[in-house]
């Protein structure tokens, strides 16, 4: 690096430049060498940087340049060596740089970031500015590095709006997660009481077949007595009002039940034989009254080849058809409407029929041909107001045929009428003979079964401990059959102090093992600790789960009987115990 | 289900097992209604109690289904499978037990004037 050489040194300032420059000879002499070689690196260096070097002397003249700084300035070095900012620069910008440099020259290393238009951009430059020591304290110039940042400048820029970008980003996410936390905390509270909520239904519900049936029946049976009685028109009126309330209530109430069932899957088919013919006959005998107050009349076709008896659950069936027909003549004024029966598919096994349900009504837009299958959905709001009902019938419809191993659908063009299609797939009979009545078998024989039953001589008089009414109730009246005297228990507690008070009118015990306060185990073991070594106690329990059977009778039980509690069963341990032993004329039924 | 061929497993007569239904639904329902409680609260105790009452007295009535998933529920409540399972059955069971009401009350011998309205005919049998 040249040395910064001041051409307004004074001549005792030069002389001290020499004198310096002279130290540093002498001391550098050994190293000469070394020194031309480092200086000529450095040199290279200054050289070939892409940073602005500089060195300004005291009056602020540039006295080194690099050609990176040339090339920023766009001149040539002469036009820079010997000049100040002032000859450069816009008189602004180089009034401000002077400023700064005079810092420097008072002995401060100043860092500055500079903004220039450079080619009609703006380029940052990062400048370093150190002034430049002479011999001993004395400054002499100053030295700047100045580099273009402006890219990392750009980068950096790019990075904090990225950052802003991620910061907002963040906030929205967090904003969203604290969202969704509420969400999932709300659908938690409102599933929980949904959950609390069908319980409740379920309750409701399982009180409506009963508490609101029952009524119910009443009212309407009632209604139907009272239209037998001589009224006037009004009172004729009302009561048939009465009656269509009451009815429509009623099935109501069968339809949301029905549909829970199914939605639960608890709806069960039955496989019995039946007449599909009579079937929809019957059908039609309960629409007709419908069609009295209406100009309609109503067909019935049934396809060739249509079986006299086929096998599958007849009254889920016909329930299906009664709500296509009851459908038709709702949303009719006028006209006719046709059920028809065909087979459509038949096999060795199995026969597939094909009820059609044509009517000349109101019809059904086309784009609410898929909805009215939907619980709950009717083609208009004012469906209800109008015709009632509540569109429960045709999910009902749909769901049963599905699991008819058919179909529920519809086409239908808007009052010209519609045609509700319904497929099922039923077994064939094995039966072929027309009009074959099924019987049950006979249960005549069980007046003469009682009398068997019963013990002959004195009874067995039991101690029965059971906490379930239920299984004590049925136990009971098993143990009756089988011809004992029975005396309950709720637990084993009770059991100890009933048998404890009285043990000369006890033959045997049976015992629970499963009870609130005392089990059996513990009362069994009272009972055997307390000197009654004796009296048979039977132990009644699960009989799924092994090992229960050893634990009874390691616990001092003296036999076992397996729930579910069956007649035989407790008719052979009671024998096997019963003091009279094998005297009892006890016959078991025949199976 | 059917009371007469319950009836006639049970080898009772049809009004016996009728009112062991009719007590069935009364302690069961109360049971079932015990048992949502106890898996809400989490006390597994009680739960598996009711769940086990439950089962013991369908099984008696041969009332498969209910016992099945009252049998379900013990176990789950045995292996601690608290809430994955239990509710779902749970809410099965309420609804097994409905349907058994609505069973129950439909095969009770209908009133002479009612029954018609409540009950289509059967045909086939
Ligand atoms: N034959 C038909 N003609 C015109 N519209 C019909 C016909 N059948 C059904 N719909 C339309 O489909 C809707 C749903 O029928 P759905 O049987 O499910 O209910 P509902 O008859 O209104 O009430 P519910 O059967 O529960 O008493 C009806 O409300 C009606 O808008
Ligand atoms: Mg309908």
């Amino acid at each position: 690096m040249a040395r910064p050489i001041d051409d307004h040194l004074t001549r005792e300032q030069l002389v001290e430049e020499v004198a310096k420059l002279n130290r540093e000879l002498l001391e550098l002499e050994g190293k000469q060498e070394k020194t031309d070689a480092s200086r000529a690196e450095l040199q290279a260096i200054v050289e070939s940087a892409k940073d602005s070097i500089f060195i300004k002397n005291l009056s602020l003249k540039y006295t080194l340049v690099n050609p990176s700084m040339c090339r920023l300035y766009a001149l040539p070095q002469d036009a820079i060596l010997g000049k100040s900012d002032r000859d450069i620069l816009d008189s602004h910008t180089a009034l401000l740089t002077e400023e700064v440099d005079r810092n420097v020259l008072s002995g401060t290393v100043v860092e500055e970031e500079i903004c220039r238009i450079i080619d009609g951009c703006p380029h940052t430059f990062h400048t370093l500015k150190v002034p430049l020591p002479g011999g001993g304290e004395k400054i002499v110039g100053l030295c700047g590095i100045s580099r273009d940042i402006t890219d990392r400048k750009q980068a950096e820029e790019a990075l904090r709006n990225a950052k802003a970008d991620i910061e907002s980003k963040n906030r929205e996410l967090t904003d969203i997660n604290n969202q969704l936390d509420h969400a999932i905390s709300r659908a938690n509270e409102i599933a929980l009481r949904a959950e609390m909520a069908n319980f409740a239904k379920s309750q409701f519900l399982a009180g409506m077949s009963h508490d609101i049936r029952t009524p119910l029946n009443g009212i309407i049976g009632f209604a139907e007595m009272l239209l037998e009685t001589p009224l006037d028109a009004t009172q004729r009126d009302h009561v048939q009002m009465i009656r269509q309330s009451g009815q429509m209530l009623l099935s109501l109430i069968n339809d949301i039940l029905d549909f829970s069932r199914i939605e639960a899957g608890m709806m069960h088919f039955e496989a019995i034989d039946f007449d599909p013919r009579n079937l929809g006959l019957e059908v039609c005998n309960l629409i007709r009254p419908k069609l009295e107050a209406k100009a309609l009349s109503m067909t019935f076709r049934t396809g060739e080849g249509l079986p006299a008896r086929v096998k599958g659950d007849p009254a889920r069936f016909r329930q299906v058809i009664l709500n296509l027909m009851d459908n038709a003549v709702k949303f009719t004024e006028s006209g006719e409407i046709v059920l028809s029966m065909d087979v459509e598919e038949m096999n060795e096994t199995h026969i597939k029929l094909h009820i059609s349900v044509v009517d000349q009504g109101i019809g059904i837009p086309q784009g609410k041909l898929a909805y009215i299958f939907e619980p709950f959905t009717q083609v208009k709001r004012s469906t209800t107001r109008k015709y009632g009902g509540t569109g429960l019938g045709l999910s009902i419809c749909k769901r049963l045929s599905g699991q008819m191993g058919g179909d529920v659908w519809a086409e239908s063009a808007v009052d010209k009428g519609s045609t509700f299609h319904f497929t099922a797939l039923l077994s064939k009979s094995e039966n072929r003979l027309r009009g074959d009545r099924i019987n049950r078998p006979a249960r005549d024989a069980a007046d003469g079964e009682n009398r068997n039953s019963q013990v002959s001589g004195r009874s067995t008089r039991v101690l029965l401990a059971e906490d379930n009414p239920v299984n004590q109730k049925l136990a009971a009246l098993l143990l009756e059959k089988a011809g004992c005297v029975v005396d309950t228990a709720g637990n084993g507690k009770e059991a100890v102090t009933k048998y404890t008070a009285a043990p000369q009118d006890f033959d045997m015990i049976f015992m629970d093992i499963q009870m609130p306060e005392m089990n059996g185990l513990e009362a069994t073991k009272i009972l055997r600790d307390g000197g009654f070594g004796t009296i048979p106690i039977i132990a009644m329990t699960a009989h799924a789960m092994s090992g229960d059977r050893e634990i009874c009778l390691a616990g001092g039980m003296t036999d076992y009987l397996a729930k579910p509690i069956k007649r035989e069963e407790i008719a052979r341990i009671v024998k096997k115990w019963s003091p009279a032993g094998g005297q009892d004329s006890y016959v078991p039924r025949p199976s | 289900m059917n009371i007469a061929e319950i009836a006639e497993e049970l080898s009772l007569e049809e009004g016996d097992c009728l009112e062991i239904m009719e007590l069935f639904l009364e302690t069961g329902m109360d049971d079932i209604r015990k048992l949502a409680c106890a898996i809400e609260r989490g006390d597994m105790k009680q739960a598996a109690m009711a769940a086990h009452a439950v089962k013991g007295a369908s099984a008696n009535l041969r009332l498969l289904d209910l016992s099945e998933m009252a049998r379900q529920i013990e176990v789950s409540i045995h292996r601690e499978q608290w809430h994955d399972r239990c509710q779902e059955t749970l809410h099965l069971l309420q609804v097994g037990m409905i349907s058994f009401a609505d069973d129950l009350f439909r095969q009770r011998e209908p009133s002479p004037l009612f029954g018609r309205l409540n009950q289509p005919p059967r045909i086939g049998i």
